[in-house]
């Protein structure tokens, strides 16, 4: 779904949340006369489950969107290897195969992404431009952050995953 | 430092709870025993940075702030009572020792100044003899030129690294440590204009690995010696400011898990 130049992702679990609601607010409305009596309020709610992760996930994107060529100016292009928790608050730019995608049903995508030197989680908080799958070459543009916000090893905060080739199929 | 503060749980806690024991039976007015609870309360604070300076966290010794503040200050139904504050001011104690048994010692910046870590270590203690002749102005620019990079600073990194190579030049009490400078700042130019691995770059000799952390690739391999020369020169930095310039020694333990992640990858 295209929002202006946003290009808008539902993700599985909302819709599942959606179904799911669909279906307890059809079965009580068949059998309770007080449900059928207050469905002109639960249908609006019930859109609202849909309606509001679009809004956050438009809203997000479109800040991404916003600070991509930020980033795309002020990152260096590094190795994994050299990123360590000194650099914590810096933008970087790292290119690496990716080896693991967790978490997509979510919107909130975690890869591995290795390169010749070694590999780094990188997590991102909203869905991806592209759809990025295992063994997918990637441009991985982002801000090192440590991985519990205070403590943990170094990782990338994604603001931009690109594929750089087709994967080998 | 840290002794005190271990002693100061059991102390405050357990204090507080004898406080509260004589002050409730010594007749008078009844007292809120809520102000007893207070040392229950500085105990679980100091038990949870006693857990934070460990390199092992104890998750249980660092939510106790969390639950002196359930029971102790939030308004509830249930009276804090002697029997509350006993138990809890026992339990910091024997989480105190728990905390002591399994998780490690406490990593302090006190005592941080003798923890460099295997194999760092050791190559540092095998370069000490090369270092011993290195001025102490090429050892601090080791130490800036390290920590700069580290930071991902690569500008700031090549021109330290470029300056003290003008300087060591003169001298040359140490010959890879010159090649070292140079490599660093050929690398760190190259990562700050985010150019891609030449074809040509400075790289160690032979001669040079005796103080060298890492072997030399062979020669076909031209990635690996790319990469390679710049792990062996950021290394031979930090070992020499290490072994030469004492005062740097606290800015090389911050950037020392960068050191052992160019070691061991």
């Amino acid at each position: 779904m295209k929002i202006g130049n946003i290009d808008v992702k539902v993700s599985y679990i909302t819709i599942a949340v959606f179904v799911i609601f669909t279906i307890f607010l059809l079965s009580a409305s068949v059998f309770s006369p007080d449900v059928r009596s207050n469905l002109i309020w639960l249908i609006p709610c019930l859109f609202l489950l849909l309606v509001i992760p679009v809004a956050l996930n438009y809203l997000s994107r479109s800040q991404y969107a916003e600070v991509t060529p930020l980033y795309e100016a002020e990152a260096k292009t590094v190795r994994v290897k050299l990123i360590n928790e000194n650099m914590v608050g810096k933008p970087v730019r790292i290119e690496g195969v990716v080896e693991r995608v967790h978490f997509q049903f979510l919107n909130r995508p975690q890869y591995l992404v290795a390169d010749r030197s070694g590999a780094i989680s990188v997590k991102m908080f909203t869905s991806p431009d592209e759809d990025v799958k295992v063994n997918d070459v990637v441009e991985v543009l982002g801000q090192v952050i440590r991985r519990y916000l205070v403590a943990g090893e170094p990782v990338i905060n994604c603001v931009s995953i690109r594929k750089k080739k087709k994967s080998n199929d | 430092m840290i002794w005190l503060l271990e002693l100061a749980v059991p102390v405050f806690s357990l204090g507080g709870a004898l406080a509260a024991i004589i002050f409730s039976g010594s007749g008078g007015d009844p007292v809120d025993l809520r102000y007893f609870a207070t040392g229950c309360i500085i105990g679980s604070f100091i038990l949870a940075y006693l857990a934070w300076i460990r390199p092992h966290k104890d998750i249980v010794a660092l939510t106790t702030p969390i639950y002196s503040v359930f029971f102790f200050v939030m308004p509830s139904d249930f009276s804090v009572g002697i029997i509350l504050i006993l138990l809890y001011a026992v339990s910091l104690t024997l989480l105190l020792v728990r905390l002591k048994l399994r998780f490690g010692v406490a990593h302090t910046p006190e005592n941080g100044g003798q923890s460099l870590k295997e194999p760092l270590k050791s190559y540092c203690e095998t370069v000490r003899q090369q270092a011993a002749g290195i001025p102490l102005e090429a050892a601090h620019a080791a130490a800036v030129t390290f920590a700069r990079f580290a930071q991902g600073e690569y500008r700031e990194a090549a021109q330290a690294a470029g300056a003290a190579t003008v300087s060591l030049t003169e001298t040359n009490p140490c010959p890879p440590l010159v090649t070292a400078f140079a490599i660093v700042r050929e690398q760190a130019l190259l990562l700050d204009e985010s150019t891609d691995q030449p074809e040509q770059f400075i790289e160690f000799s032979a001669s040079d690995a005796a103080v060298l952390a890492k072997p030399l690739s062979p020669a076909d391999q031209l990635n690996d010696r790319f990469e390679v020369s710049l792990d062996n020169a950021l290394l031979l930095l930090f070992a020499t400011a290490w072994n030469a310039s004492a005062k740097d020694q606290p800015v090389l333990l911050l950037g020392q898990s960068f050191a052992l992640k160019i070691f061991n990858p």
